[in-house]
């Protein structure tokens, strides 16, 4: 008996193995494919430049030669990553001082935080607290708010995300998924190529890799492979926000923000979302909304906690959840606030 | 938000442990007294108490799993209910410990005690006060009083090792008297009971500590 059981152990450990060596393949391919696209980039803006063509799309080009040289750059740095700890990963997004007003109200107050890159980091708060507000000035969707206005700081990589930033180039690197799924009307595969074609990509096979890696990330290829020339409003609600997520995966951004992703979802939906959000996070930093505390606690590697535009409470989810720090956290986790 | 129906619960379980811990107190407070006065009836019916102290554990156990079930306690809720699943278990051990002590007690009632040991009455008594301050820390949500037990439990200890070497001079010195020799064993077990009811009593202290601070130590 304990024989089979060392047998099981050992044949477990053998397959780790063979799965690091071939996660090691993987990177050294995608830093190989970074470097040859870069290359590319590189010498397209060349091109464009000699050619003398317009700035828009010089800038363009420009623009994507900075992009795939970071994806390059955290390629490398998620290859250095694996032995590290949990407060070693490095900051993604870096927020100091930030207010934010919605005409005369102060909707976020002096908030200071720092999200780490490859974790999944989740706002919880009552409604009205400010964490979606919050969430969307990490990618400056309040930009299409009249009236709003913003001081303090947010760096992402080190970068003012509100100075000189290309807002497409932003919203590239920095994806969203809603609360309710918003496919748009047109075939799944279409919706997943949509982005990718606005990026210039026009290659079929290039297109059909794209859409059947982003559709696998998100957990949805088995589901989907046969019906990709389907309407995408046909799919369940569940299979419509994986699409959602599939569709912001598709222009390979580095983080994802995900706003109540799964509240309007059943709870076998609910489940898939969350495990993918944890499969996810090896690539990709997830920063979700939610008012399901437990669902905060199920995925989440860091929590904070939002009232009344305040950030009150910021740290590892299992220390906010089994011993928070202040008070109003603990009455709003337990479930006496109020 | 309110939680009415949860707060109440709470309530609920904090009154069953603390009527558990009472009668672990009355256990080990019997068993003290059979054995100062030997006097086999009281120890008899320490035998009711381990029961009722069985039911009462079961009891807190559904209640426990009711509260995560339908709850989903977390932060001190969830240290509460934890650290309650974790002492009843603690509790159930000292009442059955005090039910041997007590089958002991009736065992050597047939003859008057000889050459017994002081200590172990001292024992007795400290053994019944850290119980009774491990359930007041409880009770009380006491941070003192819970490292201030399991401190106590270095005295219990030394007068363990007290106990033994004054009894293993009694085995010696009698080693052709059998009912003595036997008389000393018998001792020697209670003792070795009390002893185990103050590393119970310092697990249930220890258990306060992570109810009120999130943190198992060690504390002896």
């Amino acid at each position: 008996m304990k024989l089979n059981i060392f047998k099981k152990k050992a044949k477990a450990a053998e397959e780790q193995q063979e799965l690091t060596e071939e996660q090691a393949a993987e990177k050294t391919a995608a830093e190989e494919l970074a470097a040859v696209q870069k290359a590319k980039a590189e010498e397209a803006a060349n091109t464009a430049a000699a050619q003398g063509q317009k700035g828009a799309s010089l800038a363009e080009s420009g623009i994507k030669a900075e992009d795939v040289g970071h994806a390059f750059k955290t390629a490398r740095t998620g290859a250095s990553l694996s032995g590290e700890t949990e407060e070693e990963r490095p900051v993604k997004f870096k927020v100091s001082d930030l207010n934010l007003y919605y005409g005369k109200f102060w909707a976020l107050k002096n908030i200071n935080m720092e999200i780490r890159e490859k974790e999944i980091t989740a706002f919880i708060g009552p409604s009205g607290c400010g964490k979606s507000t919050f969430l969307k000035t990490l990618n400056r969707m309040n930009d299409l708010i009249p009236d709003c206005k913003i001081t303090g700081e947010v760096l992402i990589d080190g970068v003012d995300l509100y100075g000189k930033v290309d807002i497409n180039t932003l919203r590239k690197r920095v994806g969203m998924v809603f609360q309710k799924p918003n496919p748009f009307p047109m075939s799944v595969y279409d919706n997943i190529a949509y982005g990718p074609r606005t990026h210039g990509i026009r290659k079929k096979a290039k297109l059909d890799e794209i859409v059947e890696r982003s559709l696998r990330q998100a957990a949805i290829w088995d589901e989907l492979k046969d019906r990709l020339k389907k309407s995408a409003l046909g799919l369940s609600g569940g299979q419509q926000q994986r699409l959602c997520i599939a569709r912001t995966l598709a222009v390979e951004p580095e983080v994802v923000l995900m706003d109540e992703p799964t509240s309007a979802l059943d709870p076998i939906s609910t489940s898939k979302i969350e495990e993918l959000a944890q499969d996810l996070k090896k690539d990709y930093t997830i920063v979700i909304v939610t008012h399901n505390m437990q669902q905060a606690a199920r995925i989440s590697d860091k929590t904070a906690f939002f009232l009344l535009g305040d950030l009150i409470e910021y740290g590892n989810t299992d220390d906010v959840f089994n011993r928070p720090a202040d008070k109003r956290t603990e009455d709003y986790i337990t479930g006496r606030f109020g | 938000m309110t939680r009415r129906q949860f707060d109440e619960q709470l309530a609920e379980l904090k009154d069953l442990l603390t009527e558990m811990g009472e009668m672990n107190c009355r256990a080990i407070g019997d068993a003290a007294t059979a054995l100062e006065k030997q006097n086999p009836s009281l120890a008899g019916e320490i035998k009711n108490i381990e029961t009722s102290v069985d039911e009462k554990e079961a009891e807190i156990e559904r209640l426990c799993l009711k509260i995560i079930l339908k709850q989903q306690p977390v932060a001190s809720d969830l240290l509460f209910v934890t650290s309650a699943m974790k002492m009843v278990t603690d509790m159930e051990r000292i009442a059955d410990q005090a039910v041997d002590i007590g089958e002991l007690v009736v065992k050597m009632s047939q003859l008057p005690y000889a050459d017994i040991p002081s200590e172990i009455y001292d024992m007795a008594e400290r053994v019944k006060d850290m119980v009774a301050s491990a359930v007041e820390s409880f009770v009380e949500r006491n941070t003192e009083l819970a490292k201030e037990t399991c401190r106590a439990d270095d005295a219990v200890d030394d007068l363990f090792d007290a106990v033994k070497k004054k009894l293993t001079h009694v085995m010696y010195k009698d080693i052709d008297d059998d009912e003595n020799g036997e008389q000393a064993l018998d001792m020697l077990m209670i003792a070795k009971y009390l002893e185990k009811i103050g590393d119970h009593a310092t697990n249930i202290a220890e258990w306060v500590m992570f109810m009120l601070t999130g943190e198992h130590k060690k504390l002896n």
